[in-house]
């Protein structure tokens, strides 16, 4: 099967869009000329022109907003919010208008918008720019969110996202750009709300996504080699919907689960999975449900201290052995 | 009352702006009334007159409360019921605070029993506690801060109530690595090894040895199986021992009890534990109420309970009911060897092979079908003398075996 | 007031309506409030009616309108459904939402009214997005975009009004400066000043300043705006002085303006103005306007016969339309 990286594998998705459908566009801060801040753009304006891949200002509620008007009014914009820290800034858009026009319309309008957006830390960005904030968007409903791990999802779930009719947040994750996985040439799409199992396991159920399986996976190996504990990995792949069937089924085989995601422990979206293991596979449960996320410090821009705050596979591997009394 | 904001449950009739009889006008202030967040003009929403207030001034009524009636002139307004109970006064009087009654719950008179000890156990491991009817109050929990986990309660269903007492139970010190391959223990190992660890660290134990001539109970078995041939039973050199020690712990109630808290709890039944060697490690089910069953009913129950063993369906009960417990392993020509107790039992007996030696009787020197048995008992239940008086009392009807027939 | 040149007689008569119509309405939902037949928030537009009537009336069905939570006479003006409009005042299934938005959402997709939004501001970028999609599509489509002075201050005003510029997009982004945001007089609140309009001169926009209690007065303004739109050469901004006769909403004691300004203003009541200036020119006789009143109440009655009258909505329909 060929192989490419996350960032070909979204731009792929992209240019399948804008081909399609000529009510696509792209929108957001240097997605044009610039060739977007993290190149995933590159060569869309000489190829798609001035009117479908669009320079906005620095002006995120703006940008947001005005992709909600275009597409209650019938276009299928696609908008880039540099990175999830400024999405901040177009909150009011995206919570307030976005998610709740079709409802307080009672059907009459729509917003078929992908917001695609950067989430995550590790690249010593400093605390305003290494945020994880798609559990926020996740706990809206009319939002849906994707938070994909691999080449292969970011095709798929993109694929999924341009033919839905809502609103959604795409979270890519920094790091993870240059990743290489398979894609097939054949046309596959991943819907949302369906996980998958990257590592099946029978001792104990590691819940992640987007930056965090590699983490997760990495943490099962460990566990495996050094205490002969089979993790079963489960990759979200969408936060909103939530597979919780998937988890619910692997945590009543391994009785123990592990939820790891990079966002701060303290309100995350983490604890949204915790608390649904624990209602529903109370009786199933031979440990407390642990939990492994950021820090409870904003981001630090030194190396040293930025690895601390951020989850790793041995903060993964300690939480599984505490979940053990190992 | 006007409902003057969303979040407006009730308002204070403040001041009439206009008396009773006065001609007002659509959208004309006719009361100051105050809401929570101010005192706000209302304004009338019908032209006439006010020929009727209902609520006085400094009186707080729920919205919703019909406060005045402005009618045609001259309309004449039929007795309107008093409104209803006002909320409060302006000025309120002080209710009286009735006193606070603290109930104390007493927790029992005198020196009172303490609360029995709270199990910790994992969700999974209460519920398949349940299902296999495992009393969670008699297992060792192994997980953070000793909970009982599954691995715990499955683990009771094999657990050892003997093991032969050797390094393996005890935690080897960190080694230097010394190359080789390191293989993980499996569960049950790991089970065993917890067991046996706790046994040794918790209960002091103490050894009595006794050799039994067992030439007659080897003849008697002989002469009742033939009999019983007939009927496909066959009685085992081990249900002999098990029947002997039914008889002894029924004079010895004690070998048959449970150290619980300050007390010695004597269990009603006897249910003697069997150790049987399975491929993955040592499991001990019980055969139970062994003291209504007859020698041949002993060699019913523990062949049937070997046979289940085998093929997996033994009963939850089986695994964890066990009062005592045997440990033969005579068939690999072991003269003797001690047993570790499995907790929260008393006891165990030990019984190496059943081999000929030469013997002294009277003053002569004969042959005799011998075995060795060994007691383990716990010293806090039990002691020495007690424990010589048990395995004698065993021995005495192991050589005198027709008493086991009655 | 003058009369524009080419004021037709029905004209007169729809534009004295449809604001008879837009206080009535609210008087009456007023009335309902303090029953406690209406709850949540209710904002009222009273003494604001000339400028949703005078500029909605300029538009033509396909042109977009989209405003604030003070959202009634704009909804009545493009000619929703009062019926609808009460009934979702009252939340019943039958409203415009079924009973899902309440005062300050209503919506209307036949009639391209896009929708009440109650978040100051939230709706310019809205505004600016249904422009593009209109300029994307090469369509004749204007959108005309209501918001209060109190948006002016929001960063999305700054930023719709940016983009409209940068992209040259067809929007009227029509100021109703009441002078109050909420409770806070303007000049208090914006370092321009009153005269809110010089803020379109940092865009690049073109802007003026109107009477927004005189109905022709705005509705030649908007027909000016809408030529000069039209002609893409991107958005116009009109300031529209005027006045709300209530509180802020229904729990605004309003003390914090003298009511003798209150009465100043009263005297430049649009309806009562237009009611002078029709006579005088003989677009309607006395006999007419009572006909017009009569048929207004009779209306205004008929809704909320029919909001009373409407069951509430099902709470199986709790979840619909979350999700497409």
């Amino acid at each position: 099967m060929p192989e490419m990286t996350m960032r070909e594998a979204i731009a792929r998705s992209l240019r399948e869009g804008l081909d399609g459908d000529s009510r696509v566009f792209l929108m957001g801060e240097d997605v044009g000329a610039y060739d977007g801040a993290y190149a995933v753009t590159r060569g869309f304006l000489a190829d798609y022109g001035p009117e479908r891949i669009r320079d906005t200002p620095i002006a995120e509620s703006v940008l947001v907003g005005s992709a909600v008007g275009a597409a209650m009014a019938g276009l299928k914009p696609i908008v880039e919010i540099m990175t999830i820290n400024f999405s901040l800034l177009a909150m009011d858009q995206i919570v307030n208008n976005a998610a709740k026009l079709r409802y307080m319309s009672n059907g009459q309008f729509s917003v078929p918008i992908v917001i695609r957006t950067v989430t995550g830390g590790g690249g010593q960005l400093g605390a305003t720019h290494s945020q994880s904030f798609e559990g926020w968007f996740a706990s809206v409903p009319g939002l849906k969110v994707a938070v994909p791990s691999t080449p292969y999802d970011a095709l798929g779930l993109l694929r999924s996202a341009l033919k839905d009719d809502n609103p959604i947040i795409y979270a890519e994750h920094a790091m993870l750009y240059g990743m290489r996985g398979e894609v097939p040439d054949e046309w596959y799409e991943v819907p949302f709300g369906q996980a998958a199992i990257r590592r099946p396991g029978s001792d104990v159920t590691i819940v992640a996504y987007s930056g965090t399986v590699r983490i997760a996976l990495e943490a099962a190996e460990t566990m495996a080699s050094s205490k002969g504990r089979e993790a079963e990995v489960i990759d979200m792949r969408t936060l909103r919907p939530l597979d919780l069937d998937t988890v619910i089924e692997s945590v009543k085989k391994t009785n123990r689960a592990v939820v790891v995601e990079e966002a701060w422990s303290v309100g995350g979206f983490g604890a949204e999975i915790a608390s649904a293991i624990q209602a529903q596979a109370f009786d199933h449960l031979d440990g407390p449900v642990a939990r492994v996320g950021s820090l409870d410090v904003p981001v630090p821009y030194a190396q040293n201290l930025e690895a601390a705050v951020l989850p790793s596979s041995q903060r993964v591997v300690q939480a599984i052995e505490d979940t053990f009394g190992l | 009352m006007p409902q003057m904001g969303f979040d407006m449950h009730e308002g204070t009739l403040v001041r009439w702006l206009k008396p009773e009889g006065a001609t007002v006008q659509n959208g004309e202030a006719i009361a100051e009334i105050e809401t929570d967040k101010a005192v706000v003009e209302f304004e009338s929403y019908a032209s006439g007159v006010l020929s009727k207030i209902l609520v006085s001034e400094g009186t707080t009524v729920p919205v919703g409360q019909v406060i005045a009636i402005v009618g045609a002139e001259g309309e004449v307004v039929a007795d309107v019921a008093p409104p209803r109970t006002p909320i409060a006064a302006s000025a309120p009087p002080e209710s009286a605070v009735a006193p606070t009654v603290v109930e104390v719950r007493s927790s029992g008179s005198g020196n009172g029993s303490a609360p029995p000890p709270e199990v910790r156990a994992s969700p999974v491991a209460r519920k398949l506690a349940q299902e296999r009817g495992i009393d969670l109050a008699q297992l060792v929990g192994t997980g953070p801060g000793g909970r009982i986990t599954k691995d715990d309660v499955l683990g009771a269903q094999v657990a050892p109530v003997t093991a032969a007492a050797g390094p393996a139970a005890v935690a080897p010190a960190a080694a230097p690595a010394q190359g080789g391959e390191l293989m993980p223990l499996s569960r049950m190992r790991q089970q065993i090894a917890r067991v046996t660890v706790r046994s040794k660290q918790e209960k002091p134990h103490f050894y009595v040895s006794s050799e039994i001539d067992m030439t007659a109970a080897m003849d008697l078995r002989r002469d009742i199986n033939e009999t019983l041939e007939a009927d496909g039973v066959r009685v085992t050199v081990n249900d002999l021992i098990i029947k002997a020690c039914v008889e002894a712990l029924r004079r010895h109630p004690k070998f048959n009890a449970i150290l619980e808290g300050d007390g010695i709890r004597f269990n009603e039944a006897i249910n003697v534990g069997v150790a049987i060697a399975e491929e993955e490690g040592l499991i001990v089910p019980a055969i139970m109420d062994c003291a209504g069953k007859s020698l041949r009913d002993i060699a019913v129950a523990s062949k049937d309970l070997a046979d289940r063993a085998r093929n997996g369906t033994l009963h939850p009960q089986e695994y964890t009911g066990g009062t005592f417990a045997i440990s033969n392993l005579g068939m690999f020509d072991v003269s003797s060897f001690i047993a570790i107790i499995h907790p929260p039992q008393t006891a165990v007996l030990a019984v190496g092979t059943v081999a000929k030696k030469p013997v002294v009787r009277g003053d002569e020197i004969a042959v005799a079908q011998m075995m060795t048995a060994t007691l383990s008992a716990d010293h806090r239940v039990v002691d020495g003398a007690e424990g010589a008086e048990f395995i004698v009392d065993v021995k005495r009807l192991l050589e005198s075996p027709l008493s086991l027939m009655l | 007031m003058k009369v524009a040149p080419k004021l037709e007689k029905t004209q007169a008569v729809d534009y004295y309506s449809q604001m008879l119509l837009i206080r009535r309405f609210e008087e009456a939902s007023a009335r309902l409030y303090m029953q406690g037949k209406i709850k949540g928030f209710l904002h009222l537009y009273i003494g604001e009616e000339a400028i949703a009537v005078g500029s909605i009336s300029t538009l033509s069905e396909q042109d977009y309108v989209i405003t604030h939570y003070r959202d009634h006479g704009h909804a009545l003006a493009r000619g929703m459904d009062p019926k609808v409009i009460m009934a979702e005042l009252f939340g019943k299934a039958t409203g415009s939402s079924g009973g899902k938005g309440g005062s300050m959402h209503l919506f209307d997709a036949s009639r391209n009214f896009m929708g009440g939004y109650a978040i100051v501001g939230g709706q310019l970028p809205i505004a600016v997005g249904l422009a593009l999609a209109a300029k994307y599509r090469r369509e004749d489509r204007t959108v005309l975009c209501f918001f209060g002075d109190g948006a002016v201050n929001e960063g999305e005003f700054h930023e719709s009004m940016n983009l409209a510029s940068v992209w040259q997009l067809p929007v009227i982004f029509m100021l109703e400066n009441n002078l109050y945001g909420m409770g806070s007089y303007v000049e208090r609140t914006h370092a321009g000043g009153k005269d809110i309009y010089h803020v379109a001169d940092a865009y690049k926009i073109p802007a003026a300043q109107v009477d927004g209690m005189d109905v022709l007065a705005v509705r030649e303004a908007t027909e000016e705006a809408l030529k000069r739109v039209r002609t893409g050469s991107g958005p116009v901004f009109i300031e529209a002085m005027t006045y709300r006769f209530r509180g802020h909403s229904m729990a605004d004691p309003v003390a914090y303006r003298e009511s003798s300004e209150l009465d100043q203003w009263r005297k430049e009541d649009p309806i009562e103005k237009f009611k002078v200036v029709a006579l005088r020119e003989e677009f309607v006789t006395d006999d007419e306007l009572q006909g017009i009143e009569a048929g207004v109440q009779a209306t205004v009655e008929a809704a909320i016969r029919f909001a009373e009258e409407s069951p509430e909505p099902e709470l199986d329909t709790l979840h619909d339309n979350v999700y497409a």
